[in-house]
């Protein structure tokens, strides 16, 4: 089966905007994709478009009403978290196949305020906060405790990955926010679910994010100077184990996913150069790093403590700001982290820019569950 | 005003989440293993028409 190339890929400026509609920032960001890629949208062969939200939409087919509507197969794709990385694989897998040549992935969100999960409606009185949360931030402050329990983690430890995530987006003019947050002022934010304050929880905001996949062939037609090889594509869903339907097990679905991905691409993760990672709240980044086999299990709080993960350490970890500053609008994460590693792979990320990136992994999980880890390598 | 969500084993299997009360919602009093007893009151909520529930609480076991 053939390879598969990223020719092109783009992201708009996360932000708010309540007076453009989904598909028309959706449209802003396959524009700028395409431009990346120097072709058009008569091009592509297939539209595959992430977004939650309006899931039910048709999206994918309005934003061709935006930028040219050409007749190609247009697919809405819809994965909690994982929407936008759920987007890009299949139109990595349909080129895969051998039935496209040039494919363009979409992922597009406009999130509103407010807290995620913890849903109500229907018979009977809603559960929310009577038989405990289950909403997002104590669904994650429950993964922090438990790597606690196990290994000591402390608030504090957890409140430095906010302080590293947001240093980071002051170099990413593509961040959402821009601000340096010393530890104090992290850990005295307002407290949403312990030990998650909110300067330690994601920032819903709009945005959307784009990438054009070719084939070898095409790719070698096109040219490869700026191409970046997708080396691995992983899909999972959580398999069952004992706490789950309470207790979420993002650990145990991301390892499932991470261990595919590094065999796919035939590496291991002393490899990597960067990671883009899913840290929807600080405590889930802590976590990951373990998942993702960034280091060995209860090491994470030394990695943090040390300065490991941070830009210039030894493996940097989402040097963009992440979800944390970056942003988070749901269909468009998977495909913005993309653009962040292939970013760095083309020698292009500029102040934050981590030197001789070879190989990066991007990593998105979405609860209920579907996680997605990507490994992209630079095409020499 | 913040109150306790906590994921408690039970004693010959299963696992279930609720509200843990009868204690200081500080993370510093609440332990991780520390034992639970379930107990049930009259819920503070009723439904659109009007009916009642009970449901169930976690307290520290006495």
């Amino acid at each position: 089966m053939t390879d598969v190339f990223v020719l092109g890929v783009d992201m708009i400026k996360f932000g708010r905007f309540p007076e453009q509609t989904v598909p028309e920032l959706g449209a802003k960001a396959a524009q700028m994709a395409l431009d990346d890629a120097g072709l058009k949208i008569q091009d592509m062969e297939a539209l595959y478009c992430g977004n939650l939200y309006q899931a039910n939409a048709m999206v994918g087919q309005r934003i061709l009403q935006e930028i040219g509507q050409t007749g190609i197969p247009v697919v809405n794709c819809a994965n909690a978290c994982a929407t936008g990385a759920t987007a890009f694989r299949e139109a990595w897998m349909s080129i895969k196949a051998g039935i496209y040549d040039l494919v363009i992935a979409v992922g597009v969100e406009q999130m509103g305020r407010g807290l995620l999960g913890g849903g109500g409606g229907g018979k009977g009185i809603p559960k929310e906060g009577l038989l405990g949360s289950g909403t997002m931030p104590t669904v994650f402050a429950e993964a922090g405790m438990e790597h606690s329990r196990k290994y000591g983690t402390t608030f504090e430890q957890f409140a430095k990955v906010s302080v590293k995530n947001h240093h980071h987006s002051t170099l990413n003019p593509k961040a959402m926010y821009q601000i340096e947050t010393p530890l104090e002022t992290v850990m005295n934010a307002e407290m949403i679910s312990y030990p998650n304050t909110k300067l330690m929880c994601s920032v819903n905001v709009d945005g959307s994010a784009a990438a054009v996949l070719a084939s070898e062939r095409k790719a070698k037609e096109l040219g490869l100077r700026r191409a970046v090889r997708v080396k691995a594509s992983v899909l999972t869903s959580d398999p069952w184990t004992d706490r789950d339907l309470v207790m979420p097990d993002v650990n145990t679905c991301t390892r499932l996913a991470a261990k595919k991905a590094y065999e796919m691409a035939g590496i291991g993760p002393e490899d990597l150069s960067l990671v883009e990672l899913h840290d929807c709240f600080a405590t889930a980044e802590i976590l990951h790093y373990e998942n993702l086999g960034l280091c060995k299990d209860g090491e994470a709080g030394r990695m943090i403590d040390q300065g490991q993960t941070a830009l210039g350490g030894k493996i940097p970890v989402n040097v963009s700001g992440g979800l944390l500053s970056k942003g988070h609008p749901l269909g468009a994460t998977g495909i913005a982290n993309i653009y962040e590693v292939s970013t760095h792979l083309r020698g292009e990320a500029g102040k934050r820019q981590v030197p001789n990136a070879r190989f990066g992994l991007t990593h998105v999980i979405g609860l209920g569950s579907a996680c997605a880890v990507h490994v992209l390598e630079k095409v020499a | 005003m913040p109150y306790v969500s906590a994921v408690v084993d039970l004693e010959g299997g299963g696992t279930v989440k609720g509200n843990l009360i009868g204690i200081d919602p500080d993370p510093a009093k609440i332990k991780m293993g520390m034992p639970i007893e379930v107990i049930y009151k009259k819920a503070p909520r009723k439904d659109a028409e009007g009916n009642e529930y009970l449901t169930y609480y976690f307290q520290p076991r006495s």
